[in-house]
């Protein structure tokens, strides 16, 4: 008895497909890798934060202000006049055992967090978190 | 007996596509990724800071320049070792420590300062608001 089967013809594509197995592996445990283990943040020269040897990690918190350059004040990404602060935040929160998270561009001058402080003080905010990163 | 079996068509699919949008996704995440997480300073805001056992005395510093320091009225060069002796002593004592600085100084400076009273072992560190010359 004679059995034929269709000769098996590779052709050289396929012979490249094969050979590009093991490179496609690596390409994905490095994409799961980085997937995983990076964190994905916004980055402009108009926000660049202060370092520090702090070892907390972030906390996020429901408030943001963000100061940055040419001393602009962002609450939870919404641009907001420094005097209405205060009262942009009381309306967001009025509980006074919130704590508030401040990242500010590392090259203003300290006067630019005053209008935070104040708001953080008016409002009995006991805490606030300064973002950093070493 | 010949048999012959029937011709399979063999529908592959090629997978160079598929290895062109994992590149293209590989070179997102790692150009769009970052490895150092963000940090936070906790900050007391004066004069209701958290409550903190402390010794009831306040201590005033005040950074007057990016290289200058006055404690209680006398300036320190930035990291002297008469500084870090101040400071020492302060978080001994477990005094209270009132921080404020020059309005022109960067913030960068102040969190450097915060950094280096927190390193000194200063527990109740209250921040204040800037001094205008």
């Amino acid at each position: 008895m004679i059995l034929t089967t269709s000769e098996k013809t590779s052709s050289s594509s396929d012979k490249l497909d094969e050979s590009m197995v093991p490179a496609i592996n690596i390409v994905f445990l490095l994409l799961i890798f980085f997937m995983i283990a990076g964190h994905i943040e916004s980055r402009s020269d108009q926000l660049v934060i202060p370092t520090s040897s702090s070892e907390t990690d972030l906390v996020l918190q429901d408030i943001e202000i963000r100061v940055m350059a040419g001393e602009r004040y962002y609450l939870n990404d919404v641009q907001v006049e420094a005097k209405d602060l205060f009262e942009q935040v009381r309306q967001l929160s009025p509980a006074l055992e919130v704590k508030i998270i401040c990242r500010i561009h590392k090259d203003l001058p300290a006067s630019s967090m005053d209008p935070v402080l104040q708001a953080v003080k008016k409002l009995g905010t006991k805490q606030l978190l300064l973002v950093t990163e070493q | 007996m010949l048999l012959e079996m029937p011709k399979k068509h063999k529908h592959s699919i090629s997978i160079t596509p598929l290895i062109d949008v994992v590149f293209i996704l590989l070179l997102f995440f790692m150009l769009s990724s970052t490895f150092n997480p963000a940090k936070q300073i906790e900050l007391n805001t004066a004069p209701q800071g958290k409550a903190i056992k402390s010794s009831g005395i306040t201590q005033k510093i005040l950074l007057q320049a990016e290289d200058k320091v006055n404690i209680n009225g006398i300036t320190y060069l930035w990291g002297s070792s008469e500084m870090q002796s101040q400071l020492q002593t302060f978080s001994t004592n477990g005094d209270k420590v009132v921080l404020a600085a020059r309005s022109d100084v960067s913030v960068q400076s102040v969190i450097k300062l915060i950094d280096q009273v927190y390193a000194s072992g200063v527990k109740n560190l209250n921040i204040s608001e800037s001094v205008t010359r």
